[in-house]
């Protein structure tokens, strides 16, 4: 195993010395994009927000941050361990591990000097993020050599890092550029003296350059800076800058980069292969076929799926919490031989994976990446930066969710706002936190559709560009909710106060409904029937919703009236092998859903990617949600035993309003007898121990002339945030129809 | 005179309210005579030689509990029973069940039930000896037999005036005076010691509070022993406030530094004090004890003292012991006084006291009856035996118009007829203790729900706690905290082990089982030992302690797996042992290792099998769904699961 690809051991006494965590055995790869904060004059602090660690291969590493194309830092250990999707902790980030062994840091701006020659660092100094003068464009892997590609005023620049036994080296090759480029080399406590070709600091870091064009010398002004400047060039200049703390840095000959951006010998070269399991049930209407898992895979890797889109008929691209992502192929038919290949390692929470014409693009907390297989050998040797223009803070939840695309080829992803440890309150809000993010298919140009969000763990894009969301009980949120925008409403603000963004004063925009605890706790993806899918059981263009927290899938019968968005789920009867995170559909008609847990949910284990198919059973769950004047409407695939249809006694039906507001969630409140003080109370003060629930009566039950639809009419019919309508009945042949509506109504219909 | 705990008279006001939570009427019938009462739930557990309510003596007894059971969905419910005895079970006017002898060998046949109301009637015959025990439980395809909980009963109850009157005549201490009555246990309770009145209390406050307690504290039970309009009666007060100061043990620290209050104040909202008080220096309401007048009462150095060990010399007082800290007491104590400064009252003139001339009073006034160690006890009052011979509204300490050197005591009209009509029913019921029902009471009087969920009901704290959120406003980020929920108590007899719950409420829980929240379940000492085995009885359930653990090995290793991150993943929210919590977040979970001397079994089961239905807005997840898990192993069988997890639980 070459040394590179060890993982990484943790810098000493951060966890007591029993055995290794998974965090610790799994390979991450030469490179590993993350927020990472560090030790910097003994302070501890973030480092880089859209960080890339590169694995050295002798034990050093050096953090590239991709906002300001800078090392940060170039030292010698691993990290201390931090991070959500690692240790679990809610609240720390993983740390570089430079608090002592460090050959240079850099504090912080530009690694790169404007067309002014300026390092002014002229972003706002609350956010930071991406420098206007400095596009980073992603990276190459050649074997575990990492070769990074990005502009610098307007000039293509690559950059190799590499270490040695001569210490650590950054290989650079410039493109042809008419105005002069100054970088930044190295920062030091002390001050440096430069000869052009060396320089050396007086606290010992030496500096040399090797190939053409790069002249040392002390930042003018601030000696303890010292940085490399590059005449204009008519060609592509290829130079080094060697460091060595402590010792003498020789001059390093240029390493052919351009060469290692062709791709390279591959990381993961062994392919699983794992033997799906098929339901051989056939009375239930939907049954669950398992994508068996290479969970005992060789490089540790913890596979908690977490996104993923269909390559072609028989392969798909998945991604998993921790920046993995997995290619299986083996999807049609029986599933009896899967092939799973590690494509990709190192991405950044990679909870978002769209295949567009065959290329796979991952949404991870700092962009969205490009994966290509530049020599066809099944990984992925170029991580092309396609978009990186959302801020992200060093905040742990900022997660960023999901990737989907609308019938233009736009993409779309939701951000976390930046919850704090206990899940009250927020850390300072950063310009796109709690947002839907619109980027154009070509990624140049985005917009932010909708605000106000605070754990949008999923979303959708309807057939006809509508956007719709999940969301988690917290502040401003009383409970999880679907969002519904059709395109024309965007850009809307959905409820959070502290991530309003820009809609100042824009109204609180509503949900499709609310969701109590025990239907959705914390949400996932929602996704769309297609318009050719009749295979499914369902309708082509019906919308499902996903619950993360309870494991499962509830159809959405949208019930708009006029207007006024209003509508109720039922859940869908079928049981997965962990959460449900994101689903799609696949070209046969079945439907595919990949779960994990990260966070709390019910989920029966860590991970599970399975096929849900329709055997042509009775689905006995409704199809249609009307609301009415008196009551709500609700039509059934099956004709109805007429007995106990028309049973009043049959249904079962509970109002309650929920108070939106500053408190985490919220109590159940009554609607018949409006408890205003309560509600005022619940403004100020945690309610969710509040539950006064109306139960209404049931006045009539009706059953239509074709045998399927029930009317009930419900005492007191009026808005509510919440209905709950419960049946049990039978069909017409004696089968139990059981269930419940969870819905919201604003308007009554006819 | 005696500081009388408030929380006797938030008793008072509760039973005169007539209020009734989830009820049952409770007919019991022994020896030819009745008794009505609402129970919470069908349940009981009454030993040889034990009465079954306070008013039928001991012996072989029968109950008949009637009330509507209150469905919100359509159910076919399987009964069955626990216990000892003969018992039926009627609903809507079918006999559902019977059985006698041991319970449990039978259950009912399905029978649906729809949503709404139903008649329900429990007929139970004890043994002949007069023991028995009796729990109610049910099943359904959603649900795993459990018993059917409190939540679903519905009942109107007349409540008897004479029992709130018992309790009342405990709460005032009549027997303290008119010796006879014993067996009851409330009667054991006493007034506190005065031997160190001097060493924490001012004279000002003394002379006034003796002049006329109900004016300190409208809800007193010191009785008013003085007739302070005169000259004469202002001089016994003066002398019996001289007096009382000159008991003294040990210094009086300095008062606290006022730079404290800050400080004091956060632990004043963390703790949760609102729940029993007001805010320190804002206006009173009628539920809760103002605290505006703690730094005229104490001697401010000594108030610490007092707040970190309230019932050094008053073992009855209805203030807990919150085990705080050197510094916490300071602190608060600073804070008590510095928000009280411009609240609290101002002295009046009373003359100069004479200590010994005081001690004199004390003995006429008989104060040593419910003060130990005040004097001599007058043994020459007329027994509690003569006083039920009296027609209590026409005269002495109940009627209204006591008259002569009768005590006055702070009684409202409801609470004289409660009174009387407790006389009527003779002295018998004060020999007798009824653990269960004694424990109804002390859930009330103790306050218990002021900080815990009962039923479908909040806390009062869930209400009154933002009183003092300005306590904590300076602090940025304060309430960014994992959820501070506090348990709820509707199953807690049935849930825990009596021997943990007299920890619990004994203050002797280590490690505490909810570290995180920022209040602290705090110790009723006197009180921990009857409250947990009552609170045990009040569900049916024997008292008592975990077995040893001895689990199934084979067993054992699969709830391992089901606990673990290759199962439901219990530890992302649940240490175990030294091992926290993977990835808790907004709300933590209960060590593990806490789980075999807490938790029974039962429970266990109903809290694994649909968490909300024991806690309504509980962030734990349902793992099991019509009694299947979504989890392959013991054939995806929930039960069998939680099986295999319990005896993982019972050694982790």
């Amino acid at each position: 195993m070459r040394p590179y690809l060890a993982p990484i051991v943790l810098a000493a006494a951060t966890l007591p010395a029993t055995a290794a965590k998974w965090f610790e055995e799994m390979q991450i790869g030469p490179a590993w994009s993350n927020t990472f904060a560090g030790t910097f004059d003994g302070k501890q602090k973030p480092a880089a927000v859209k960080g890339v660690l590169v694995d050295l291969g002798d034990g050093s590493r050096a953090l590239f941050d991709t906002e300001t194309l800078r090392i940060v830092t170039a030292y010698k250990g691993g990290v201390h361990w931090g991070g959500t999707p690692w240790t679990g902790a809610h609240g720390p980030l993983v740390r570089v591990a430079n608090e002592k062994d460090f050959i240079f840091n850099t504090v912080s701006g530009p690694g790169w000097a404007d067309e002014s020659g300026s390092f002014d660092d002229k972003r706002p100094a609350e956010f930071g993020g991406n420098i206007s003068h400095a596009q980073y464009k992603g990276f190459y892997r050649h074997g575990s050599r990492i070769v990074f590609d990005y502009l610098v005023n307007g000039t293509r620049v690559l950059e190799h890092l590499q270490a040695g036994p001569d210490g650590f080296v950054r290989h650079f090759e410039v493109a042809a550029h008419a105005k002069p480029l100054v970088l930044l080399a190295a920062e030091d406590s002390a001050d440096f003296t430069a000869t052009g070709s060396s320089a050396k600091s007086g606290k010992d870091l030496s500096v040399a350059t090797g190939g053409s064009g790069a002249v040392l010398s002390a930042a003018s002004g601030n000696a303890t800076r010292l940085i490399a400047t590059l005449a204009p060039s008519d060609k592509t200049t290829s130079f080094t800058i060697s460091y060595s703390r402590g010792g003498e840095a020789k001059a390093a000959e240029p390493f052919n980069v351009a060469a290692a951006t062709k791709g390279g010998e591959g990381l993961w070269k062994e392919v699983l292969t794992t033997k799906g399991e098929v339901s051989t049930d056939k009375k239930s209407p939907w049954v669950t076929d398992t994508v068996t898992l290479p969970a005992d895979n060789p490089w540790k890797s913890n596979l908690r799926f977490a996104a993923f889109d269909f390559i072609d008929e028989d392969s798909a691209a998945i991604a998993t919490w921790n920046g993995d992502v997995w290619i299986v192929t083996g999807l049609k038919g029986d599933l009896g031989k899967l092939s799973w290949k590690r494509h990709a390692a190192g991405l950044f929470e990679s909870l978002g994976l769209k295949v567009v014409d065959g290329i796979i693009y991952v949404q991870g907390r700092d962009q969205i990446t490009k994966l290509h297989d530049l020599n066809k050998d099944g990984e992925a040797d170029r991580f092309e930066c396609f978009f990186n223009g959302a801020s992200v803070s060093p905040n742990f939840h900022e997660f960023s969710f999901d990737l989907q695309t609308d019938t233009d080829g736009n993409f779309y992803f939701s951000k976390g706002s930046p919850v704090r440890g206990g899940g009250r309150g927020f850390d300072p809000i950063y310009p796109h936190h709690g947002t839907v993010i619109k980027v154009s298919k070509d990624g140049s140009k985005f917009e932010v559709v909708a605000t106000g969000l605070r754990a949008p763990g999923g979303l959708g894009i309807g057939p006809n560009g509508e956007i719709t969301t999940g969301e988690n009980e917290g502040t401003n949120q009383p409970c999880c909710k679907i969002n519904f925008i059709t395109k024309d409403q965007a850009p809307a603000f959905f409820g959070t106060e502290a991530s309003r963004q820009g809609l100042t004063g824009a109204p609180y925009t509503e949900p499709l409904c609310y969701l109590p605890m025990d239907v959705d706790n914390s949400s996932g993806s929602q996704v769309w029937v297609p318009k050719d899918n009749t295979k499914f059981g369902l309708k082509p263009g019906e919308m499902l919703h996903l619950s993360y927290g309870q494991s499962s899938i509830y159809r959405v019968l949208n019930a708009t009236t006029g207007d006024t968005l209003q509508g109720g789920v039922v859940k869908l009867p079928v049981k997965l092998g962990s959460s449900a995170m994101r689903a799609r559909f696949h070209a046969d008609g079945s439907m595919y859903v990949a779960g994990f847990r990260g966070w709390q949910t019910n989920a029966a284990s860590e991970s599970a990617f399975q096929r849900i198919r329709y055997t042509g059973a009775t689905v006995a769950i409704p199809d249609k949600l009307e609301i009415t004047a008196s009551g709500v409407r609700l039509h059934f695939e099956s004709a109805l035993d007429e007995e106990l249809a028309t049973d009043p006694e049959s249904y079962s039906a509970q109002r309650w309003d929920y108070v939106r507001g500053p408190q985490y969630g919220s109590g159940e409140f009554s609607v018949d007898n409006i408890d205003a003080e309560a509600r005022k109370q619940a403004l100020d003060k945690e309610s969710k121990n509040y539950r006064k629930r109306d139960n209404i009566n049931i006045a009539a039950a009706r059953l239509l002339k074709d045998g399927k639809t029930v009317e009930l009419d419900l005492e007191g019919h009026k808005p509510s945030m919440s209905l709950k309508v419960s049946w049990d009945l039978e069909d017409t042949e004696g089968e139990v129809l059981k269930g419940d509506l969870h819905g919201t109504v604003r308007a009554m219909g006819k | 005179m005696k500081l009388v705990p408030s929380v006797l008279s938030v008793l008072s006001t509760v039973l005169a309210a007539g209020i009734a939570q989830a009820d049952l009427a409770a007919t019991f019938e022994s020896g030819g005579s009745k008794d009505t009462r609402a129970d919470r739930l069908p349940a009981l557990l009454v030993k040889a030689g034990e009465a079954p309510t306070p008013f039928l003596a001991a012996g072989e007894f029968g109950v008949t509990w009637t009330g509507k059971l209150v469905l919100t969905d359509r159910l076919r419910l399987v009964f069955s029973f626990e216990g000892e005895g003969k018992v039926t079970l009627t609903i809507d006017g079918e006999e559902l069940l019977t059985e006698e002898g041991t319970f449990g060998t039978a259950a009912s046949k399905s029978t649906r039930l729809n949503r709404g109301e139903h008649d329900i009637s429990i007929t139970y015959r004890s043994k002949p000896d007069g023991s028995g025990r009796f729990r109610l439980f049910w099943e359904e395809r959603g649900f795993p037999k459990q018993s059917v909980p409190p939540t679903v009963f519905k009942a109107e109850v007349t409540a008897d005036p004479a029992r709130h009157g018992r309790l009342l005549f405990a709460e005032n201490h009549c027997s303290k005076c008119h010796l006879g009555a014993g067996g009851m246990q409330e009667l054991t309770e006493y007034g506190p010691l005065l031997v160190a009145s001097g060493s924490r209390l001012t004279e000002e406050w003394l002379a006034e509070w003796i002049a006329n307690p109900a004016a300190l504290r409208p809800d007193t039970r010191m009785p008013d022993l003085i007739d302070e309009s005169t000259p004469a009666g202002k001089q016994q007060a003066a002398d019996l406030a001289a007096w009382l100061m000159s008991q003294k043990i040990g210094e009086v620290p300095t008062a606290p530094d006022k730079a404290l209050a800050q400080k004091g104040g956060e632990h004043f909202h963390r703790l949760g004090c609102a729940a029993c008080h007001t805010l320190p220096g804002g206006a009173g309401d009628a539920g809760r004890i103002s605290l505006n007048d703690v730094g005229f009462k104490f001697q401010h150095g000594a108030l610490a003292g007092f707040l970190k060990k309230p019932d050094t010399w008053y073992a009855h007082i209805g203030m807990p012991d919150f085990a705080l800290s050197d510094a916490e007491s300071n602190e608060i104590a600073a804070y008590l006084l510095e928000a009280t400064a411009h609240s609290t009252r101002k002295p009046t003139d009373f003359p100069k006291g004479d200590p010994a001339k005081g001690m004199e009073v004390a003995t006429a006034l008989n104060c040593a009856a419910c003060h130990a160690g005040s004097g001599v006890p007058n043994t020459a009052l007329p027994t509690t035996d003569a006083i039920f011979t009296k027609d209590w509204a026409t005269g002495g300490c109940v009627s209204a118009k006591p008259g002569g050197k009768v005590p006055k005591l702070a009684l409202s009209d409801a609470e004289r007829e409660s009174l009387i009509a407790f006389s009527k029913k003779g002295s018998a019921s004060l020999t007798r203790h009824v653990e269960a029902e004694s424990t109804t009471a002390k859930l009330q009087s103790l306050r218990c729900t002021s900080c815990h969920a009962m039923d479908d009901t909040a806390s009062l704290l869930d209400t009154v706690h933002s009183d003092t959120k300005g306590l904590i406003a300076h602090i940025q980020g304060a309430n960014e905290k994992v959820d501070q929920s506090r348990p709820h108590l509707t199953f807690v007899g049935e849930m825990l082990h009596a021997s943990y719950l007299e920890n619990i409420i004994n203050g002797a829980a280590s490690p505490r089982p909810r570290p995180w929240l920022d209040m602290r379940m705090p110790a009723f000492h006197s009180r921990a030992n009857s409250l947990a085995t009552g609170l045990a009885r009040l569900h049916g359930v024997e008292p008592g302690k975990p077995d040893a653990p001895a689990p199934d090995a084979a067993l054992a290793e699969i709830g391992k797996k089901l606990a673990g991150t290759e199962g439901f993943g219990c530890n992302t929210c649940h240490g175990i042992g030294d091992v926290k919590a993977t990835a808790a977040f907004e709300v933590e979970g209960i060590n593990f290792t806490l789980a075999h001397e807490r938790l029974r079994k039962e429970w266990f089961i109903r809290w694994m099998d649909n968490p909300a239905s024991v806690t309504p807005a509980t962030k734990m997840p349902r793992y099991s769904e019509d009694g299947q898990s979504q989890r392959p192993e013991l054939e995806g069988d929930a039960l069998k699961q939680f099986d295999a997890i319990w005896n993982y639980l019972q050694k982790p």
